[in-house]
């Protein structure tokens, strides 16, 4: 049971799909399946509204989410109404989506469902926390189309990256395209100290001198730095950035004559919106990039067929994928 | 006038209602739908309701309590809309059947809490029947689904579902006995939907029964949240309980809670007043800066506080009831109505004088009376009002700068700079450390003249001041 185990050591688990169509919901048919004779109380939700059974996007027929007895999931108002499945209603959520506040069912049978959740992250890690009320051991968060912010450590421990032939049909250019992301999820950690220090910091940049200790340069944004340049290093060539790191810093940084001594520190790699391009000249000329909080992957799986009507060859893509990820690649319709 | 208009009129009322520790959204709703209380019997009564709370409070054993039914309030949903539905006999959902359950379920937990302080155990109803309609298995669950245990029916549909889709998955798709069991299943689902909902149908014509005990459970909980707050906040904030039964208005130690925790903040002197306010006009004079504006909106706001049903700030207090509070405070804006300040003030007061004369009981208030006109006429306005006021069924606080005034009411007057005050250094920070603010009776021949000396205090330009006093001296001269 490949993967099965990893998962079990998360209390939240959130799974992303570079593109749609990408194999998260046959990713979280395969893991329910998997656990539903476990001793693990499972519960699920989504960032917005997802289940549908058809794909609205592409208008092709999608899996539905189909859960067991005992499962808790979290559907909107008037989706639950029109359930099929028959649930136990545990508690109705404060948070209100745009189609009701957001119920907290346990399955009574096995049957599909609508998975809902709330439309923003911050309700999301309340109500994933909120779940321990109901004993939960793993909240399982089915992620929206592209939304690589809810796999942030900060709201799920691990995560489970799907990409496929919806993403890029030419093999090379999608085991690129994932590689980079597989790239960022994997960067280092600070040191425990600083990572310490850190936590708390929620906006800003912050010079980190050789001792760790921080400076705010009260510079209040990145596209400020080039006018406090000579701030900017004046305690070292580590610089912390809070918020999001785009194209700009990156190309900031690549330009500076010390580049290769410079180290940048962000929250966790969804704070990276550079292009792969811009990113990778920046580590070519020497620098380097860590987290505060590194993100668990508990799983990359991929999905060979594309709405378009692309059908790659699974053996083909996994070889290649495995080869420039180096870890275990699966295709969800074979496992 | 509900409390919610009220908060935008009033000043410092809105303070008093933020800093209400409420639990629930349901006390919020009620408390701002909350009227102005006119009757000396609905005023007391709400009074003395804080009072038992208050005194409550001052048990050890009850500390403890109050913090539980808290932490249970804080769970309560304002389930108004689904009790209205229930009394429209709708047939309710699974998610209004479940709110009903888990409000039963926490009104009677919070009633057992409550067992200890009678007076409030007694206004909750006893919603067990409720409990028993809902949770036939009595696993006292705040959780709901129509399970088997309404019908013994339902289980025995169900069971042959389940049979039919273990079927369904091992047949291969599209064949002919897949076919057929898809039929039968969906037959056998809309059958299932008919039983649940005839029960949905059962369930809420039995609590339709139970209305009314549902209504009340939800308005003596919300009650119970906004009266343990009213409480807290007597004790924290000092508050007293005022005497209504009379027919006097008269403090002691008389305060102004958010400025008084601004200068409490701040390391600063604050200084409460002491006032009767009789039927009639009381002219109040004083310095600028001596706090008469402040003192017009104690009033307003401790009048208003009494008759929404709250203990007011001071140390004493006596307030007889007005069915209304009528106020033209300075620094009210009309630009918007396109009229003059004098103008718009004139309106207000007219409409004052107006419902005087209709013998209402009113308590006015009005800040430095046509101050925006020349000094003559508006000496004139003054006393004119002040005569009229004086003589309705109205207890009237006007304050003014103007001097020998033609009326025969009663004169207060702040007292002003203390008398130590000529040889130390004052400035704008340490001014109200100078100040007396108490008032004392007064025959308003002469008002303070110390316009220029607070001006000097304020740093303003020495040419003003100079050139101040020489007009001063020609005008004596005249005179």
């Amino acid at each position: 049971m490949p993967f099965i185990n990893d998962v079990l050591t998360f209390k939240s688990l959130s799974i992303v799909g570079l593109e749609k169509n990408t194999g998260k919901t046959e990713t979280l048919n395969y893991i329910l399946g998997r656990l539903k004779n476990m001793d693990t109380r499972i519960a699920l939700t989504s960032i917005g509204i997802d289940g549908e059974s058809t794909d609205i996007v592409t208008n092709t027929k999608k899996p539905e989410i189909r859960i067991y007895p005992g499962m808790i999931y979290i559907s909107a108002e008037q989706h639950y109404l029109q359930k099929r499945i028959i649930s136990e209603i545990l508690d109705v959520s404060k948070i209100h989506t745009a189609l009701g506040r957001l119920v907290i069912a346990k399955a009574i049978n096995s049957d599909k469902v609508l998975l809902s959740g709330p439309a923003d992250t911050q309700n999301l890690k309340a109500l994933i926390s909120d779940m321990e009320k109901f004993n939960v051991d793993l909240t399982i968060v089915d992620g929206a189309l592209s939304r690589l912010s809810l796999a942030s450590p900060a709201i799920t421990e691990g995560m489970i990256l799907t990409t496929g032939a919806a993403y890029s049909a030419n093999i090379p250019v999608l085991v690129r395209k994932t590689k980079y992301v597989y790239d960022l999820i994997n960067l280092p950690e600070v040191e425990p100290e600083l990572k310490q220090k850190l936590d708390c910091v929620e906006s800003g940049i912050i010079a980190i001198d050789t001792d760790n200790n921080l400076h705010d340069l009260n510079i209040k944004s990145v596209f400020m730095l080039k006018e406090a340049k000579d701030r900017a290093f004046s305690f070292g060539t580590r610089l912390f950035v809070a918020g999001a790191t785009s194209n700009y810093l990156f190309e900031f940084l690549r330009m500076q004559k010390n580049v290769d001594t410079i180290e940048l520190v962000v929250k966790d790699f969804s704070r990276i919106f550079a292009t792969p391009e811009v990113y990778y000249s920046f580590i070519k000329k020497g620098g380097k990039v860590k987290v505060v909080n590194q993100t668990k992957l508990a799983a990359v799986c991929i999905n060979p067929i594309s709405p378009q009507g692309y059908n790659l060859s699974s053996d083909e893509l996994k070889e290649s994928m495995q080869e420039a990820l180096q870890i275990p690649v699966y295709d969800v319709k074979k496992i | 006038m509900q409390l919610k208009t009220a908060l935008t009129e009033i000043s410092g009322l809105r303070y008093m209602i933020d800093r209400l520790d409420l639990k629930s959204s349901l006390a919020h709703r009620m408390l701002l739908a909350s009227p102005f209380l006119i009757s000396t019997k609905d005023v007391s009564y709400q009074l003395q309701q804080i009072n038992r709370t208050v005194n409550e409070f001052k048990i050890e054993d009850n500390k403890s309590t109050f913090e539980k039914v808290s932490i249970k309030i804080s769970d309560i949903r304002d389930i108004f809309g689904t009790i209205k539905n229930i009394q429209n006999r709708l047939t309710l959902n699974d998610i209004e059947l479940f709110e009903v359950k888990s409000f039963a379920l926490l009104s009677e937990d919070i009633r057992e809490l409550l067992k200890p302080i009678q007076f409030l155990w007694e206004q909750l109803p006893n919603l067990a029947q409720v409990v028993e309609i809902l949770d036939p298995e009595g696993a006292r669950i705040p959780s709901f689904y129509i399970s088997n245990s309404f019908s013994p029916e339902l289980g025995k549909l169900r069971k042959k579902l389940f049979g039919l889709e273990f079927l369904l998955e091992d047949a291969e798709d599209n064949s002919a006995s897949s076919k057929e069991l898809q039929q039968q299943s969906d037959e056998l689902r809309n059958k299932i939907t008919e039983v649940e909902d005839k029960i949905r149908q059962d369930l809420s014509d039995k609590l339709y029964r139970l209305d009314s005990e549902l209504d009340k459970a939800l308005i003596a909980i919300g009650n119970i949240d906004i009266l343990i707050a009213k409480a807290k906040q007597a004790i924290s904030e000092k508050l007293v309980i005022p005497d209504v039964e009379g027919d006097a208005t008269s403090y002691q130690g008389l305060f102004y809670p958010q400025l008084k925790a601004t200068l409490e903040h701040d390391k600063k002197r604050y200084q409460p007043i002491d006032i009767d306010i009789y039927k009639g006009t009381c002219l109040i004079t004083g310095a600028n800066m001596a706090g008469k504006t402040v003192l017009l909106k104690t009033l307003a706001l401790s009048q208003a506080l009494c008759q929404y049903g709250f203990f007011v700030p001071a140390t004493d207090a006596k307030i007889a009831l007005v069915e209304q509070i009528l106020f033209s405070i300075a620094d009210e804006q009309s630009e918007l109505s396109g009229l003059s300040s004098y103008a718009s003030e004139m309106l207000k007061v007219n409409r004052i004088v107006q419902l005087g004369k209709k013998q209402k009981r009113i308590l006015v208030l009005i800040d430095e009376l046509a101050r925006t006109t020349n000094p003559t006429e508006g000496r004139a306005i003054v006393s004119a009002v002040a005569n009229i006021l004086d003589n309705c069924n109205v207890r009237a606080v006007i304050t003014t700068h103007y001097s020998g005034l033609s009326t025969q009411c009663r004169k207060l007057r702040v007292k002003g700079f203390m008398e130590n005050s000529n040889d130390a250094v004052i400035t704008i920070k340490n001014i109200g450390d100078y100040i007396d603010y108490s008032l004392i009776e007064d025959d308003g021949i002469n008002v303070p003249h110390e316009a220029l000396k607070i001006a000097q205090i304020l740093g303003i330009d020495n040419d003003i001041l100079s050139e101040a006093e020489k007009h001063l001296e020609m005008d004596k001269n005249k005179n």
